[in-house]
């Protein structure tokens, strides 16, 4: 089956894309998806050429498309349209609630301007397009239809009371549209502290607004529910008390009710936490190179489980946690390195900005790192390296030094291969070169790098673009293939710093981060190979290098892990060097 | 499936691959650079193919992909200097 997935351009290439992919693979998981935001760079198909759009939805067997806020933008609508016309499917999608509804005909559909200023204006006031829909809905109840929709736009965009100061950054982490993280974003069985008595006010205004005499008429006659349903809402509202509720009792309230979900928010019903929760914060990304690295997200109503041998690296992630008001337990003692477990919202969050649940070489992450400013970027850079990082320090065949970097990441391509390849291939890992003797099986490999890797590499290149030119970069690579006793087979793949000024540049702009066991060791290292490059090595000084070796292995000294630990984990107090 | 298509000694690769490196003037080379270039000195598309996987796998260059804009290309690296000596992971 081929899905076509029409979305707005401004979601192309965004965390909020990767969910809706996410949500559309999980209701249809054996379907192709064609995504017309990989179409962008084809000649021919520019979004103004919409012949060529209409040729993918015809070469699909049903459409699920996403709109702002229930508006629709115009590509989309015509996309929609098509599809409709002839009889396929279509469905709208709600990445929010990760809901799929068929729809039969199109409503809401803004034209081109008026689409370009619903972005605007929500670039303009930093709401996203559940906030800005609400607003416009409500105006447009106001004037019932008599004023044009470009002018209500327009009069909201120039409404200072419209516009979130607070909200507005110089730079900016996340995109607009995925930036907010709504409480009907959260799992059914999750529970936040209500202010019951601003749900009682919102639901007496709601009713009068129907004019309905009360809650009991309405819930008995007009909606004819169950008299359960009526008690147990008079139970939730009594006493006027903050309260926790699971989050679908919530909503089923809400569509009861007809009260638009956002304006819980809008009211600030919730007592526990400030929703929406913005994403755009440092500390989340920073926080999510280390899940990335060294961390496994199951489900969302899962701790965060993160394991290193480093006591140092655990006291990092502790505190990146507790920056964003998240809970940490640990470092508890595991199966050859410490555990540390993270509350399941703050997952839910890094889930929102793109890491999937499950395992790492078969879920790839969504991971865009250009809109990330520089001290980000390069705390992900210092704790991959840390934690993923290999530094090779080598007395090569004319007795010179010389010093790799290498990161290394995985991906699960099984499903892209030939069944006989698969089936032909013995377990365990097998050097790629000496493996795939087929040009195409090995094409196929190259096409699907691990994202992150790749993203990184671009990132690095981009980022140094100006002092160094992209050729001087050896690019990523894939080195080994491993078939695993499920049958599963991952690509490993390799990206490797090896010229004297690359591993400079790495070391000075970047190194590991600091007071971490491998930065120790790394910093001795360099500091040999800056004393010994480009001379041969005497006798005395490659026993110096041996000596270096055993006494800052790459394995960490117990003494050393529990001395971090006392200070770090057992006492009050920040340590030195951190 | 192979058999068909022509064998290159490992001189006769090395030649071309220098060739078309000294060709080029840079480390990487994309498929779609070195193939006209290939074609047009009387390779088959066959044969190309022949020729840059058969010096990946003897380890002359490092056949991988890049973007190029949305689209992933196969391109050539040849290693040099340095990292001549510290060879290539995916035939160790």
């Amino acid at each position: 089956m081929r899905i076509y997935y029409a979305h707005p351009v401004e979601i192309y290439h965004t965390p909020r894309e990767f969910k809706e992919i996410e949500i559309i693979k999980r209701h249809y998981p054996q379907a192709e998806i064609v995504n017309p935001a990989y179409f962008q760079d084809k000649p021919g198909a520019l979004h103004s050429n919409i012949d060529f759009f209409y040729s993918l939805v015809d070469s699909c067997d049903i459409l699920i498309y996403s709109d702002l806020g229930g508006f629709v933008t115009a590509g989309v609508a015509l996309e929609v349209k098509r599809a409709l016309e002839q009889g396929k499917p279509v469905y709208r999608l709600d990445w929010r609630t990760g809901e799929l509804t068929q729809i039969r005909e199109l409503r809401n559909v803004l034209s081109l301007e008026e689409t370009q200023s619903i972005i605007d204006a929500m670039i303009y006031l930093a709401l996203d397009d559940v906030e800005i829909a609400s607003i416009i809905n409500n105006a447009l109840s106001k004037h019932q239809g008599k004023v044009a929709l470009l002018n209500i736009i327009s009069s909201i965009t120039n409404s200072p009371e419209y516009q979130k100061k607070e909200r507005i950054k110089e730079s900016s982490n996340i995109n607009i549209l995925s930036r907010f993280y709504h409480w009907w974003q959260e799992p059914g069985n999750a529970s936040h502290i209500v202010d019951t008595g601003k749900l009682k006010d919102m639901i007496s205004a709601k009713l009068s607004e129907l004019g309905e005499k009360s809650m009991r008429s309405y819930i008995l006659k007009t909606l004819k529910l169950s008299k359960t349903r009526y008690d147990y809402y008079t139970y939730l509202l009594k006493n006027r008390a903050p309260k926790p509720i699971e989050v679908r009792v919530l909503k089923r309230l809400c569509d009861d009710f007809k009260i638009p979900y956002v304006a819980l928010e809008q009211h600030n019903a919730f007592t526990n936490i400030k929703f929406p929760i913005d994403l755009d914060k440092p500390g989340l990304f920073m926080l999510a190179s280390h899940i990335l690295n060294e961390g496994h997200m199951r489900t969302e109503t899962k701790s965060i489980e993160y394991y290193n041998k480093d006591p140092v690296l655990h006291y990092y992630l502790k505190q990146r946690v507790e920056e964003l008001g998240g809970s940490f337990s640990g470092p508890f003692e595991a199966h050859k390195a410490f555990a540390s477990y993270i509350d399941p919202l703050t997952g839910r969050l890094l889930n929102a900005i793109g890491i999937p649940y499950g395992p790492r070489a078969q879920n790839q992450p969504f991971v865009s790192f250009k809109r990330m400013d520089n001290s980000t970027w390069k705390y992900h850079f210092q704790a991959t390296l840390t934690e993923e990082g290999a530094i090779t320090l080598r007395v090569m065949q004319d007795k010179r030094i010389g010093m790799k970097i290498s990161l290394t990441r995985a991906i699960d391509i099984t499903d892209l291969l030939p069944k006989n390849f698969v089936s032909s291939l013995d377990y365990g890992a097998h050097s790629i070169g000496k493996t795939i003797s087929d040009e195409k099986i090995y094409r196929t490999i190259i096409s699907n790098p691990p994202t992150l890797l790749q993203a990184e590499f671009e990132e690095l290149t981009r980022r140094h673009s100006r002092q160094i030119p992209i050729y001087a970069w050896r690019p990523p690579y894939p080195y080994r293939i491993q078939k695993s006793k499920d049958d599963r087979i991952t690509i490993h793949w390799a990206l490797e710093i090896i010229k004297t000024h690359l591993v400079d540049l790495i070391y000075n702009y970047y190194g590991m981060l600091p007071g971490t066991w491998k930065s120790i060791a790394f910093e001795k290292r360099y500091q040999f190979y800056l004393e010994h490059r480009g001379q041969k090595l005497t006798e005395n000084e490659i026993e110096e290098l041996h000596q270096i070796e055993k006494q800052y292995p790459w394995e960490i000294p117990k003494q050393w892990i529990n001395q971090k630990i006392k200070e770090l984990f057992k006492s009050n107090g920040a340590p030195a060097g951190i | 499936m192979r058999s068909m298509t022509r064998t290159f000694t490992d001189e006769e690769l090395k030649r071309i691959i220098n060739d078309l490196f000294e060709h080029f003037k840079k480390p990487w080379i994309l498929e779609r650079e070195f193939k006209p270039y290939l074609q047009a000195k009387g390779y088959t598309d066959e044969e190309i193919d022949e020729i840059w996987f058969q010096a990946f796998r003897k380890g002359l260059v490092i056949a991988t992909g890049t973007l190029v804009g949305n689209k992933r290309e196969l391109m050539i690296y040849k290693p040099s200097g340095e990292e001549e000596e510290w060879g290539c992971m995916a035939h160790q």
